[in-house]
């Protein structure tokens, strides 16, 4: 039977930003708002389940050879999919997200679970493992996109919550999200320590 | 825009790490030995220039035929198979090179800024010779940063840093700092 | 070599698949996806029609893809009827609604940013012998850096280029940085009659974007000029 364990992994276990290090991209380049980054989260989350699906279905079907190649095809299309989906039903987040839509395509997360999961499991699992990994992913790039947006603009999806004397355009800006990730990173790396440093006593 | 000014632009305003974030996983993954950072680079400026023109080609008969929301597949498989040559080409004329790279080298394939070069090209309606000179540039601003920061990274082994931020959380502060420094490029006037 | 045909013959079929899937969707999507990007231009030109107390300037205000294709009135094959040695463009079509002795015309323009094209819907409300830049809305500022040259698109930035007399256009718009003065709030009107757009204290450290955008103003002026209506 399915395993419940795959789909809490991705949270934090072997959560894709800040443990695997995985879909670097999209995560500096579209948190500059708690909007854009949930816009996003969600997309990838989409073609994630999708693809480790599809995967899944046809990994008896793929000569080994070119397992690659034709899980890039099949991700492409999902995320081509996608793309027309938002243009047509939400454009103005379709508008915002730009160029970062059709490059969920290089997403290494969703290349990654293909090759790593869904190609050597049922469907079933790797539908929880999609799951698990696209809502770590969706988390990560929320707290990203909230502390980038409360710090830098003051708002929190567009809601004030804080003065205009108090903002730092510093997070809004490219060098302010390789610091902020930077920073988190660092933060959540002292905590696995602490831990380990706990557990070896 | 005059090709001159899609040059430099390219490079330093609208750096493709720095500024336009594409091509970050390598730009963390290969970083820490500047043999390997040049090698990668070169190997990428290869493989964006072409892909960035052949993509352009395609999509213009993409056009012609109403396809064009085919291009994203179009265009990866194109990615997917000059990277294989690439891999062919320099397993045959450098094995070491080929050692240091590693699991980086097909990784190209997944670089954001392979793609996000084709797919800019085509949002900008570049001609063919702006295409051209597009993905090189963008390339060289690529591979430009890669080995600044490689340099970086190869010093900063030898310091003294706290345990939290060793590896990866470092270099992405390093990074932010050097970004700050490319954003003072932003008021050339071409 | 055989097994090299097979290879390519599998992963012909599974893209052959993967096209297919997708037209069918394209296909079907299609029309939301022209609905969407009508309904965001028709948007930017029903903003433009208001004036400074967002009232509509004209009653007859168009609601749909029809009566929006009567009130063409300059069209060219290709998407750009104007251009010049900065690259700032008009682009086609340019709409003339005629109500009540005075002509409005919308044009879409746009004048090189940051990192490209800032294009906004601009109208300009010709009455008698007079003519006056009402309002404009940006519409496309993606290659502009956020939080600085992305402010273009605040209200309060948007509102410092409308209402510019026609003293104002003739003399060719600039940035209060590119003309050497700066006005104070109170003299804002002042300002617009010499063509100076005052920005310097509401939106720092971006002027690229502005002057963009100011480009993209003196070519609808220029376009104007050549039609004969200024």
């Amino acid at each position: 039977m399915a395993d419940i364990k795959n789909l809490t992994k991705g949270f934090i276990k072997q959560n894709p930003t800040f443990v695997q290090v995985l879909g670097m991209c999209p995560t500096l380049a579209v948190t500059t708002s708690a909007e854009n980054a949930l816009g996003m989260g969600l997309a990838v989350l989409a073609v994630l389940v999708m693809s480790n699906i599809a995967i899944s279905l046809i990994r008896k079907l793929v000569p080994d050879n070119i397992r690659i190649p034709v899980y890039i095809v099949v991700i492409a299309s999902f995320v081509t999919v996608i793309d027309l989906l938002m243009h047509g039903f939400t454009y103005d987040l379709w508008k915002t997200l730009g160029l970062f839509i059709p490059l969920i395509v290089v997403n290494c997360i969703i290349l990654g679970r293909a090759e790593a999961f869904a190609s050597k499991n049922g469907v079933l699992d790797s539908i929880f493992d999609a799951l698990g990994m696209g809502l770590g992913f969706t988390g990560s790039l929320l707290l990203l996109g909230s502390i980038r947006e409360i710090l830098g603009n003051g708002t929190i999806f567009g809601l004030k919550v804080m003065s205009e004397t108090f903002k730092m355009y510093l997070f809004i800006l490219p060098p302010g999200a390789f610091i902020a990730l930077g920073l988190l990173l660092a933060f959540f790396n002292s905590l696995t320590l602490k831990k380990q440093k706990k557990g070896g006593k | 825009m005059g090709l001159f000014a899609i040059f430099v632009s390219a490079i330093l305003v609208n750096n493709f790490i720095f500024s336009r974030f594409l091509g970050i996983c390598p730009f963390l993954g290969v970083s820490k030995k500047i043999d390997s950072a040049t090698g990668m680079s070169l190997a990428v400026i290869f493989v964006m220039t072409m892909a960035g023109t052949i993509s352009w080609m395609l999509n213009q008969l993409l056009a012609v035929m109403g396809l064009e929301f085919l291009k994203t597949i179009v265009f990866i498989l194109v990615i997917a198979v000059l990277v294989q040559f690439v891999e062919f080409f320099i397993k045959k004329t450098s094995p070491s090179l080929y050692e240091a790279l590693g699991i980086y080298l097909p990784l190209i394939t997944t670089n954001c800024a392979v793609l996000g070069v084709a797919l800019l090209n085509v949002q900008n309606n570049y001609n063919i010779v702006q295409a051209i000179v597009n993905s090189f540039a963008s390339a060289l601003g690529f591979g430009m940063a890669l080995v600044i920061f490689a340099a970086i990274r190869e010093r900063m082994d030898n310091n003294d840093i706290p345990a939290p931020f060793k590896g990866t959380a470092i270099a992405l502060i390093t990074a932010g700092l050097l970004s700050m420094a490319f954003m003072g490029f932003s008021g050339l006037k071409i | 070599m055989k097994n090299y045909i097979k290879i390519g013959l599998i992963l012909m079929t599974f893209t052959l698949i993967s096209a297919f899937v997708v037209a069918f969707i394209y296909t079907a999507v299609k029309p939301y996806i022209d609905n969407a990007e009508f309904n965001s231009k028709l948007k930017a030109i029903k903003t433009v029609l208001k004036d400074n107390n967002d009232n509509y300037l004209i009653k007859n205000i168009p609601e749909n893809s029809q009566q929006l294709s009567a009130l063409v009135w300059k069209s060219s094959e290709n998407d750009v009827l104007y251009t010049d040695s900065t690259n700032a463009k008009v682009y086609s079509p340019v709409y003339k609604i005629e109500e009540n002795g005075k002509n409005i015309y919308i044009m879409t323009v746009s004048g090189i940013g940051f990192g490209g094209d800032v294009k906004s819907v601009v109208s300009f409300v010709s009455q008698e012998n007079d003519i006056y830049l009402n309002k404009i809305e940006v519409i496309d500022y993606s290659q502009e850096t956020p939080g600085l040259g992305a402010r273009i698109v605040e209200s309060a930035v948007k509102a410092r280029f409308s209402d510019i007399p026609k003293s104002g256009l003739e003399k060719t718009i600039k940035v209060n940085k590119d003309a050497g003065v700066t006005y104070s709030k109170d003299n804002l009107d002042q300002a617009k009659a010499n063509g100076v757009i005052q920005l310097t204290d509401i939106m720092t450290g971006a002027t690229i974007t502005p002057r963009g955008t100011v480009k993209s103003l003196n070519i609808a002026v220029e376009f104007l000029k050549k039609e004969g209506v200024m």
